[in-house]
This record gives C-alpha cells, structure tokens and sequence, in this order.
C-alpha cells in the first residue's frame, strides 16, 4: 500500500475567490459620503415657531445662551457677555466657544438645553459650528430661535 | 584573396561555457512549474477588505446631495434617519428632489420676502395626514431633514423652518458632513428613547414661556 504523499502547499485559489467577492461586493455598497444630523427644537421665540401647533414648541426659559451674529458671537452667562468677532474671510476661531461650553459643562453638569439665537444674516456654517461644539459637551436638546436682522 | 566567412565571435575568442550552460538549463532542466507570490496579493486583499468593512454603512444612501452643495462639517453629529428631506440652496427649495419654491435674492430683500412655502406646507401637510391614518394611537414624530449649504445665510433656513413648523415638523436635523458620533435624537415610535422631550408634551421642568416676537 502506497504511503499518502503530504501534501504542504496551502490551496489558496478560494481565498483569493472569496476576497475578491468581498471586495467587489462591498466596493459596490460602499458609502462614500459620511452624513450626520445636528437636532433642534424651535424655540417660542422664533418666528417659524409661532405658527407651530403650541404643545410642539419647546418654552424657553434660559439664563445661558449662545447668539450667532456675522461679525461675531456672543456668548451670555447669568449677565456676563463675551462677544468673539468673526473676521471675514478668516476662519472662524471657534477656541472661546470651546472654553465657554466646557466651563457651562462645569458649571451645570445636568443641563441638557441650550438657547442658541441666530441672526438673519448669520452664516449658516458658524450656527453649526457651534451647534457642534455645544454637541461636544453634551448639550444635546438645542433650541434654535431667530433674531431679527442687525 | 577569397571571402572569408565571419565566425562567431564570442564563441571563437571569449566564451562562456558556464554562462552557456546556465541558458541551456544547467545541470537539471528547469520545472515548468513556477510558483507564484501570493503573500503580498493577500495582505492587499486583507488590508482593503478591513478598511471597506470599516467604511461600511448600514444606512446606505440616505439622500443626494447636489454636487455643488458643500455641507456643514461636524464631527459629533447623529446618525440619520430616514425623514422628508428638503435642500435648501441659494436659489431655491426641494423637497425630496422635486422642485418646491424659490429662493432668489432672499438675504437682500428679506422684509419683502413671502416666508410661507405654499408647496412645501401642502406635501409635508399631506405626508402627515397620510402618517397619522396609518399610525391612529401615536403622535406625529414631526422629524424632517434639511440640507443647506455652508455658506448660506441663516435666513434662508429659517425661512424654511418657518413653514415646517406651520404643518407640524418641529423637530429638524440639519444635515451635517461627518462621521455620527450617536443614534438618531427621534420621536419616533420604532426609536423608543428616554429623551423627555419626546415621552412628553410639556416644556422641561423650570422652563416658562418668552413672550414671540
């Protein structure tokens, strides 16, 4: 009886099958775009909100707020204001805001809400650039209400 | 003096036989069977398997953005969720891709601009009667998405804001590019949370209404 030759090669013909499905599988699936959300409620103060049926508007009642103003933002904090300038055509430097919502986090590490106003004429990229940074430190129920233009 | 026939030269002064030898096979005939390198394939095949796996999404393609839309960046997003979707650029509004109202020179003529979106009220309006026919015993979640582009001015989304609120779709999330960092933020019933705001119609404890504008 003749002895079974060993055979020490790996066969390595359907792993290669098998890697190539996958990857063409999921080349063909694959999400290019990476798509988040930033929630908001309407505030009582906007005008969107005044149309809105009543026990959907969030009441507003907030010692600590954010506004987003063109040429700056103004943070307030039981009467204290800081306002950062925005400079056109500069990259907005967002380090104030990030100092300003770590000492809230601090300060009320229960507090969920934040008021955020905005103006008119406000750039859309820096409200959510806040809106982020407030995200950051878990101010997640975010009331977004408008101011008139100034 | 006759033609002489050139010999070859190599052979006649410099030869080679070890080189020779070697082109004719050597000592032992080479095997037709030459095996490949697979090893470098296969850590190629690994590493593009991993990064597509880790790329992959669940979600799929939520909704188009137009290709000259740049979004808003945030890095502590939420996912998203499958909602109407309206985009919002600087000359009009779409609601789910069909066109839904205009938006030309709104930021330099706002206090002549109509806010009310008459087409958009209609078909969110009618989406939501269509919803609450199909859901009797649960109230209308109101979750809408808008997409805008980063450089718009914010009067462009609070005028849409405006007229969702009118038929009832208070809670908006404002497309953003990033990697979501949390699930969906909904009242949806298929998404039971704890939020309060959405277990509960009434304002957060030590919250009192401010007068509107």
């Amino acid at each position: 009886m003749a002895r079974r030759e060993f055979q020490d090669n790996l066969n390595l013909v359907p792993f290669i099958d098998l890697f190539s499905t996958l990857i063409i599988f999921l080349l063909s699936i694959a999400v290019w775009d990476n798509l988040a959300a930033l929630s908001l409620s309407l505030g009582a103060e906007d005008k969107a909100s005044v149309e809105a049926p009543k026990e959907d508007i969030k009441k507003i009642k907030s010692n600590v707020k954010i506004t987003v103003k063109t040429d700056m933002i103004e943070t307030f904090d039981e009467g204290k204001t800081d306002r950062f300038p925005i400079v056109e055509g500069q990259a907005v430097d967002f380090a104030p805001v990030d100092q300003f919502v770590a000492g809230l986090r601090e300060k009320y590490p229960d507090k969920k809400d934040m008021l955020v106003y905005s103006t008119d004429n406000a750039v859309y990229e820096n409200l959510i650039g806040v809106m982020d940074r407030l995200y950051a430190v878990d101010f997640r129920e975010i009331t977004v209400a408008g101011l008139e233009q100034q | 003096m006759g033609v002489k026939i050139p010999g070859y030269h190599l052979h006649a002064k410099q030869d080679l036989p070890g080189l020779r030898k070697h082109l004719h096979g050597g000592q032992h005939r080479r095997s037709i069977h030459q095996e490949l390198t697979l090893t470098s394939l296969i850590d190629m095949f690994s590493i593009l398997i991993i990064f597509l796996i880790q790329n992959f999404s669940t979600q799929g393609e939520m909704f188009v953005t137009p290709p000259n839309m740049k979004l808003p960046v945030a890095t502590h997003g939420q996912m998203l969720d499958r909602r109407p979707v309206i985009t919002v650029t600087a000359e009009k509004i779409s609601l789910e891709g069909a066109p839904a109202g205009d938006n030309g020179g709104i930021d330099e003529k706002i206090e002549e601009t109509d806010w009310n979106l008459p087409v958009v009220t209609e078909r969110l309006g009618s989406y939501k009667k269509f919803w609450e026919s199909l859901n009797t015993d649960t109230k209308f979640p109101g979750d809408i998405i808008i997409q805008a582009d980063k450089g718009l001015n914010f009067v462009y989304i609070k005028r849409v804001l405006y007229s969702v609120a009118k038929v009832g779709y208070t809670n908006a999330n404002l497309a953003v590019s990033g990697i979501a960092q949390a699930q969906p933020n909904t009242s949806d019933p298929n998404f039971p949370t704890d939020d309060p705001r959405i277990n509960s119609n009434t304002a957060p404890p030590g919250t009192q209404q401010v007068p509107g504008i």
